[in-house]
């Protein structure tokens, strides 16, 4: 959960933290092997970790500078780590759910944090089953981060369709394109992120909901997007592990480039023009239900319209963004591409309705994640 | 204008099987048997589960006896079908997966647009209507209880058991309910046309089908002249129902009264709001809580006195001051339904044995 390896980064670096499922190769169930996978894990750079549940591991890229590098980095790190978890006898899958596994046969990973967690926040935290794909944006002044913060909302509902990947949930289908979704907004402290006039508004609110009990740290804010505790990168936490490395590295240049315009916008120092809380939640919300298969909410525009168009005005807003960081081709052709096949949960439900079987779609899952 | 302050009050109860001791879907069959008793009762979302509702009360003693009457009128129509009514928020042994959606065009309408969200919802919530004539002066009022609510939430807990298991919560279904995506603390309005924009622009980006399905803790009622709270579970006791009442109409004029003095609206941060009212739902009184206008930690049983020192005026002009802090330090003596279902499995383990206490204390009056 930190932020990634290396001190300031640049603006507009990179950093990516995916959280994988460990999934039994015979069952496909989830199953607790952390502890080997992580023992197994030779990983050359970036870094591996252990997170919530016994069933899940994640991985953090070194800081990069390019889309070409996240790749490279996504490629080795899954590479690597499926290597670990051979020789631990398990798989390793990115999906935002795991489609049938129960949460109460999961094990919390017996570390002082997580087992202090799962004593605060108890029923929560055991169906706190998801995988999430967090991406860290070099912003190196602080002010700036949390004026830039405020703006990204507006993005999030378009990313969250995009990479929508948790449709099924204890062996159901959720009706949801990213139930992951519905369960991460469940942390008192999750949810979209509020404004902040300066730095200072940030920590006494920090401040307040420590001295309040409300969190033990500030590792415990879970918003959609935030300041990372080391303050040199404005963190995006609010999309589902995509399955495939081209749809990662299609959510990465994405949230590079929104970072970037909003980032534009705040030093520009125009009044940002917010829309209302209850209408970005409501566009957050229609994005994890139905993913880019019905209407979505354009929140520029403060209107519902088809999600192919909803998404193409925003890759038009974005493009100039994108051209610069010379990421228009790959990005704009993933999007479309994305737009074409379906995103993750799509794929998932026509493995399902092939094969007839979850544990058909989790092993159309574990050929994802490992192809390159 | 002078508010009349009446009260109204909604409660969902879960029909159980005498047997099991399980969930019921025979919502259909009892309000076809309560159709002849005089008293309000309908479907909601579940088939396991029937709403019945006041009629407007202008006091307590009223709202006791009408919920005194609707329990026993609802439990005769259940006995009739071999089936026992409960008052809580949960369930402690219904597993979603089992349950069924009413199927009327409304609730499957609901199953559609909310997939899993819906099917989650075996949840048993408690609504109170309190008279308010003029709309602009209740969402003055709204704005000023927002900050408010979470000692409400925690003497109301009455949800620790979820799917079989202690959840660690006292009122989960706070977290089931706050799901929704128009859930939670109601945003603070400056004027009743601005909270009419934001509802049409609800409607308009098809973020909502209609106004009913806003669920804020507190709101306007879409259908009625009041301020209508939705925070609380169900209570088991018809005791803490009438508190909650006496509180919630107390709590409206207390506000009111600063709205129309033009005070302030205390600025609150969300992020805090949020908070408090998780601590409430996952605590109780049983910890300490957050105290929103003072901004710490301090425990439960000050905030619910300082609450009540807050409300004592408006409680007194209310003719309710007596009845309703008696029933709160007896909540506070006695624990919450939560803390009560949770001494009953301890003492025997079994969950059947927590459903018998809810259903138990449902009918004793």
């Amino acid at each position: 959960m930190g932020a990634p390896e290396g001190n300031r980064a640049r603006d507009f670096s990179l950093g990516v933290e995916e959280e994988y499922q460990i999934v039994d190769p015979q069952t496909f169930a989830l199953t607790q092997r952390a502890e080997p996978v992580l023992s197994n894990a030779e990983i050359s750079a970036g870094g591996i970790h252990p997170e919530l549940n016994l069933s899940q591991v994640e991985i953090s890229t070194a800081v990069c500078n390019t889309l070409a590098e996240v790749r490279a980095e996504l490629t080795r790190s899954r590479k690597e780590l499926s290597t670990a978890a051979e020789a631990a006898g398990v798989q390793i899958a990115a999906a935002g759910t795991h489609p049938f596994s129960h949460w109460s046969d999961q094990t919390v990973t017996p570390t002082t944090r997580y087992l202090a967690m799962e004593r605060d926040y108890a029923q929560l935290v055991r169906e706190h089953i998801v995988f999430g794909f967090h991406v860290h944006v070099g912003i190196g002044d602080a002010e700036v981060a949390l004026q830039t913060m405020e703006r990204v909302a507006v993005w999030l509902p378009f990313l969250i369709a995009l990479a929508a990947n948790s449709p099924y949930w204890l062996g159901r289908d959720t009706g949801f394109a990213s139930y992951r979704t519905d369960m991460c907004d469940r942390w008192p402290t999750g949810g979209l992120p509020e404004s902040f006039r300066s730095r200072d508004d940030y920590e006494r609110l920090v401040k307040s909901l420590i001295a309040t009990g409300s969190i033990k740290d500030e590792a415990e804010i879970y918003w959609d997007v935030r300041p990372s505790a080391r303050w040199d990168t404005l963190e995006f936490r609010v999309t589902d592990v995509c399955s495939s490395i081209d749809e990662a590295v299609m959510v990465t240049g994405l949230i590079r480039a929104s970072a970037q315009i909003c980032h534009e916008q705040a030093f520009s120092d125009a009044p940002p023009d917010l829309p209302r809380p209850e209408l970005a939640r409501a566009a957050k919300w229609r994005a994890a239900r139905f993913g880019i298969n019905d209407t979505l909410i354009d929140l520029h525009e403060t209107a519902a319209g088809p999600a192919a168009e909803v998404i193409e005005n925003h890759l038009a807003r974005l493009r100039p963004y994108l051209e610069a960081n010379d990421d228009w081709d790959e990005v704009a052709d993933l999007v479309r591409a994305t737009l074409r096949r379906g995103t993750g949960a799509d794929r998932q439900r026509r493995t399902f309705r092939r094969t007839g079987r979850l544990e058909g779609v989790v092993e159309a899952i574990v050929t994802e994640t490992l192809s390159e | 204008m002078q508010q009349s302050f009446t009260v109204g009050v909604e409660e969902e109860y879960q029909i159980i099987d005498p047997g099991t001791r399980s969930l019921k879907q025979r919502a259909e069959a009892i309000l076809s048997r309560a159709e002849s008793s005089p008293v309000n009762v309908e479907a909601e979302l579940q088939l396991s589960q029937v709403e019945i509702g006041t009629p407007v009360c202008d006091d307590l003693a009223q709202v006791r006896a009408e919920l005194v009457r609707s329990r026993r009128a609802v439990g005769a129509a259940a006995a009739e079908e071999g089936m026992l009514i409960g008052a809580a928020g949960s369930h402690p042994l219904a597993d979603p997966a089992d349950q069924a959606i009413t199927p009327t065009e409304r609730y499957l309408g609901m199953a559609e647009d909310y997939g899993q969200l819906a099917r989650e919802q075996i949840v048993f919530g408690y609504h109170v209507h309190i008279g308010m004539d003029d709309r602009e002066a209740a969402v003055q009022t709204m704005n000023r209880v927002r900050g408010w609510l979470s000692p409400m939430l925690a003497l109301g807990g009455s949800s620790p058991f979820w799917m079989g298991r202690d959840t660690g919560y006292s009122s989960y279904r706070t977290d089931v309910w706050g799901r929704w995506p128009m859930a939670g603390s109601p945003e603070v309005f400056g004027s009743c046309s601005e909270y009419e924009e934001v509802i049409d622009l609800l409607v308009t980006t098809e973020s909502i089908a209609e106004e009913t399905r806003i669920y804020w803790d507190v709101r306007p009622s879409s259908r009625f002249d009041t301020l209508e709270y939705r925070v609380t579970d169900v209570c088991m006791s018809v005791d803490e129902a009438v508190m909650m009442a006496g509180l919630a109409r107390a709590l409206t004029r207390r506000c009111y009264e600063q709205a129309i003095r033009d005070e302030p609206v205390p600025v609150v941060r969300p992020e805090l709001l949020r908070a408090a009212k998780w601590r409430a739902a996952r605590y109780g009184l049983n910890a300490t809580l957050v105290d929103v206008h003072g901004q710490r930690s301090r425990p439960a049983h000050e905030v619910i006195d300082d609450w009540l020192g807050f409300l004592r005026p408006s409680l007194e002009d209310n003719g309710d001051w007596a009845e309703t802090s008696a029933l709160v330090h007896q909540t506070t003596e006695r624990g919450t339904g939560a803390a009560r279902q949770r001494d009953a499995f301890g003492r025997s383990r079994r969950l059947e044995d927590v459903v018998d206490l809810i259903v138990a204390e449902t009918g004793a009056a």
